[in-house]
């Protein structure tokens, strides 16, 4: 039964490939921008996941993300420590400076000092070896950096950047997540981070620590708040409180609306495809009724037919989000860009179900077929 | 007990002043065994009252009953698994699914009934072959003949052996040879001694197979003529 | 046909095997990790962290100079242990030696002063005695005989002079042997020298404003100074136990004793070296002596420190 309501569809082939056609592109248009507004969203979170050995993050009570940080005064991290729940905390310099070329390229950049004595934060290394952080006015770069101030440059050894009046030697390139802001990412160690942070007068810009083994996490980040003042998050949290930040700026409003359409699109074509399908098919479903199938039983087989449509639409579609972020990914400033697999359940999750129930409303037009009308030539 | 019997049924279509009275208290009955013409001309009423025979279509007043068992008073499931399980149906235009083979079309009832679809192909395509079309079990619809392709659908009307066989026009599609033969086929396989065929025609050519000939004009059963000249296979 | 309506299938298949590798593939990670070297952690269940410098139990000893001059002698060494009036160092000294034999020629030349004016003064009183000892007044005029009278006078002042210059010549030769003995400097107290910043035939500024040049303090026992920020103060109690964890290696823990606390809170002082940072911080200074203290430990260096206490209440 379902076989020969699967043969039924697949003998329409214009018909049949014009709806996954039609699924696939808003599978494809739907996945894209949300891919897009995930991955960029996720990026106001990128620094702080590269920190991979905290999940605790305190700051001032209005820091709201990792960009926008007002320090900390110096003894905070101490306090902290004090705290139980947290088995140990460390501060985090980042300094918002400007760094030129020897060529003279000129461009904000975001430094981090790594504490040296932990070395919290490292990053992993693409390019050179992150020892090359601690040596004295060394610095690793970014991807994203080295594609900002050496436009088409391969990195060598001996690349100096300037900051305020001191030239740092690059030792290598990081594979630092790429931030939201999309200025270079240098890392530096803490030492040399506090010589150049002429823009601050603090040197803590976020206390990071890890929360014990079995401590409550709420618990412990609520009795920060109360007895400090400062916004105690955990990893999860800052990362959903930069993600919200950004995304009250207004920035998603645009994917939202590509979204929409895409899904309105796609799932309109569908759904007219198959209405169509249904009435050019009248014949054999009248004869089908008269011959004994039930309703139940039909909407089973049309059910299974939009299923088919749903499923190789998605398939398709899917598949080239996939491509066209592989492809974009190979971008330095792309790099980020990634296809979270809660995006393609959300995003194809939904299709399917109204593609389902599109395809459902033409199920109306069988339930109107008068069997009698089988007799009619 | 009567195959069919039909008594007093009345069906009008329309309402107020458009109204039409198609059938005017039509008593019909056909029998086991025998296949059953129903003759007359356009618009006459024939078509629905094989309608109403068959259940797609309900009586304004009147009784049918099939096997002594009345249509009306079964719920609009259990009418369809009736009609699934105890009627074949031939139509003028063959109405096979363009996007099934021969085979599978033959085998749709069984699909219908839930059999297994491998079984049920095996079972149609037998029957393709003792209906002489057993070559073209495996063709699309459309590269048959208008004789093969009415083959076709006689198959599908006998595959799952019901107890009644309605067909419509059955030759009106077809050459006279094909008619024929469509007709010999007819009542050589499908005539069986716990089945009633009733046969809706105007095709005077193949009047000749008829056992018992029910004229109808005008929305009642005029007269019914039994045919001495056929030869009932049992 | 039959081929033909496989395609789309097979292809969307193929899709589906793709997206769903390369999904499973480049999803991130959100992973905790160990830190690459251990951070230092509190072994109390309620603590308050500090951060302490290692200092000498005597405090770190600035020696300086009285006197500005150019260095002759250096005679220790960073990390030599020194007794209390031990020589240090000593200035260039060839000045004062010439002022004390200009004092000492001077002393000499007074007394020799001494002598003749006396002998003048012995004959001045003869004749005055003999013109007196004349019956005769006629013998002598009364002139003559009041000019012997005050030729006595005269050599009685000079004498008197020539003694105070001796006094004078000997007072300058004492200052001048202070400032020899000055020249020298000592240490203050038994004590370790921990830092020689100071070299033959430099020149030093003495007084105030003269940049330290030798630090000397008492490195057994060796004492850390914490600072605790003021809104912990609450928090201390009494009787304590603390730690202290060099940083970078932070599994090595040294157990401390108190010492005492500083009584005055002040701001705080920046550990950074940093001379823009701006104090907005008060703190408290507690001394701690490390109890066992090993070769590996420092003056100077900078320590987390934490220090038991109790809970923080859960009101505030």
């Amino acid at each position: 039964m379902i076989a020969l309501a699967l043969k039924m569809l697949r003998h329409d082939g214009a018909k049949f490939l014009t709806m996954v056609l039609a699924v696939a592109l808003a599978a494809f248009l739907t996945q894209n921008q949300a891919s897009f507004l995930v991955a960029f969203l996720g990026m106001t979170g990128s620094q702080i996941r590269d920190v991979r050995e905290a999940n605790l993050w305190v700051m001032e009570p209005d820091t709201e993300c990792f960009d926008q940080a007002k320090p900390l005064k110096e003894t905070a991290v101490q306090t902290v420590r004090g705290f139980p729940g947290v088995e140990w905390a460390l501060p985090f310099l980042k300094v918002d400076t400007t760094a030129r070329t020897e060529s003279g390229k000129l461009s904000t950049i975001t430094l981090i000092g790594v504490p040296e004595q932990s070395r919290i934060g490292e990053p992993a290394m693409k390019l050179g070896d992150a020892s090359g952080i601690y040596q004295r006015d060394s610095a690793v770069i970014d991807p994203g950096g080295m594609a900002l101030l050496y436009p088409g440059r391969k990195f060598q050894p001996g690349m100096k950047i300037r900051v305020h009046d001191e030239w740092l030697e690059l030792r290598g390139v990081s594979e630092a997540s790429p931030p939201f802001t999309g200025f270079p990412i240098v890392h530096v160690s803490q030492a040399t981070a506090m010589r150049l942070n002429r823009e601050e007068t603090r040197s803590t810009t976020f206390v990071v620590g890890r929360l014990s083994a079995g401590a409550d996490a709420a618990e412990v980040t609520e009795r920060i708040r109360k007895a400090t003042g400062w916004k105690a998050l955990t990893r999860k949290e800052f990362e959903a409180t930069s993600w919200k930040f950004y995304s009250d700026q207004g920035v998603p409003n645009l994917f939202y609306i590509t979204i929409t359409v895409g899904l309105i699109v796609g799932i309109a074509f569908t759904g007219q495809t198959f209405l169509m399908f249904v009435k050019e098919n009248a014949r054999a479903f009248t004869t089908l009724k008269v011959l004994g199938f039930t309703h139940p039983q039909l909407a089973a087989m049309m059910a299974a037919q939009s299923c088919l449509v749903v499923v190789l639409g998605l398939s398709i579609g899917t598949a080239m989000v996939v491509a066209t972020t592989e492809l974009a990914k190979t971008l330095p400033f792309f790099r980020g860009l990634y296809l979270p697999w809660e995006v393609t359940a959300v995003c194809c999750g939904i299709i399917g179900v109204v593609t389902v129930l599109a395809a459902g409303l033409s199920f109306r037009q069988v339930l109107q077929l008068q069997p009698a009308d089988v007799f009619r030539s | 007990m009567n195959a069919v019997h039909c008594h007093q049924i009345e069906k009008s279509f329309g309402t107020g002043e458009t109204q039409v009275k198609v059938l005017r208290g039509v008593d019909f009955t056909a029998e086991r065994g025998e296949m059953t013409f129903l003759v007359g001309p356009s618009g006459c009423g024939k078509t629905t009252l094989i309608s109403i025979i068959a259940g797609l279509l309900g009586s304004d007043s009147g009784k049918v009953s099939l096997f002594g068992e009345s249509l009306a008073e079964l719920s609009a499931r259990d009418q369809i698994l009736f009609r699934r399980r105890h009627l074949g149906f031939v139509f003028q235009q063959y109405n096979l699914l363009p996007s099934l083979t021969a085979a599978e079309n033959a085998a749709v009832p069984l699909l219908a009934a839930g059999m297994n679809r491998k079984a049920a192909v095996k079972k149609a395509s037998d029957l393709l072959g003792v209906l002489g079309v057993g070559h073209r079990a495996d063709a699309a619809p459309r590269l048959l003949s208008g004789g093969q392709q009415q083959r076709v659908a006689l198959a599908r009307a006998l595959v799952h052996e019901p107890r009644l066989i309605i067909c419509d026009e059955p030759t009106a599609a077809l050459d006279h040879k094909s008619g024929e033969s469509v007709m010999e086929l007819l009542s050589s396989s499908a005539v069986h001694p716990d089945r009633a065929v009733v046969v809706v025609t105007h095709d005077n050519r193949v009047f000749h197979f008829a056992h018992r000939i029910a004229h109808m004009d005008d929305g009642i059963i005029t007269h019914t003529e039994t045919n001495t000249a056929s030869t009932p296979s049992h | 046909m039959k081929i033909k309506g496989l395609i789309l299938p097979i292809a969307a298949g193929l899709c589906a095997v793709y997206a769903a590798v390369s999904i499973a593939q480049t999803q991130p990670e959100r992973i905790l990790t160990e830190p690459p070297q251990p951070p230092p952690r509190s072994n109390f269940a309620h603590s308050i962290a500090a951060v302490g410098l290692i200092e000498p139990s005597s405090e770190s000893i600035t020696i300086g100079s009285h006197r500005s001059g150019v260095v002759t002698e250096v005679n220790v060494r960073a990390g030599d242990k020194v007794t209390k009036g031990q020589i240090l160092f000593a200035l260039d000294q060839r000045d004062l030696a010439a002022s004390r034999n200009v004092s000492l020629a001077r002393i000499a030349q007074s007394t020799a002063e001494i002598g003749s004016t006396k002998a003048l003064l012995d004959q001045a009183k003869r004749r005055l005695d003999s013109a007196n000892a004349l019956k005769d007044p006629r013998a002598l005029s009364a002139e003559e005989r009041a000019d012997r009278a005050s030729e006595v006078t005269r050599l009685d002042a000079q004498l008197a002079t020539s003694e105070a210059a001796i006094a004078l010549a000997k007072a300058e030769l004492e200052s001048v042997e202070t400032e020899i003995t000055r020249s020298s400097v000592t240490s203050p107290i038994d004590a370790t020298v921990l830092q020689v910043r100071l070299r033959k035939g430099e020149f030093i500024d003495g007084g105030a404003s003269g940049e330290p040049r030798l630090v000397v303090g008492l490195v057994e026992p060796l004492h850390i100074r914490a600072d605790i920020d003021e809104f912990e103060i609450a928090r201390l109690k009494s009787g304590a136990e603390a730690i202290a964890t060099p940083r970078g290696d932070a599994e090595r823990r040294f157990e401390l004793e108190f010492v005492r606390y500083e009584p005055l809170v002040i701001p705080k002082r920046s550990l950074t070296g940093d001379s823009t940072e701006r104090v907005d911080t008060r703190i408290l200074q507690a001394i701690y002596r490390v109890k066992s203290p090993d070769s590996t430990l420092f003056v100077g260096q900078q320590m987390d420190v934490f220090i038991e206490s109790n809970p923080r209440s859960s009101k505030s």
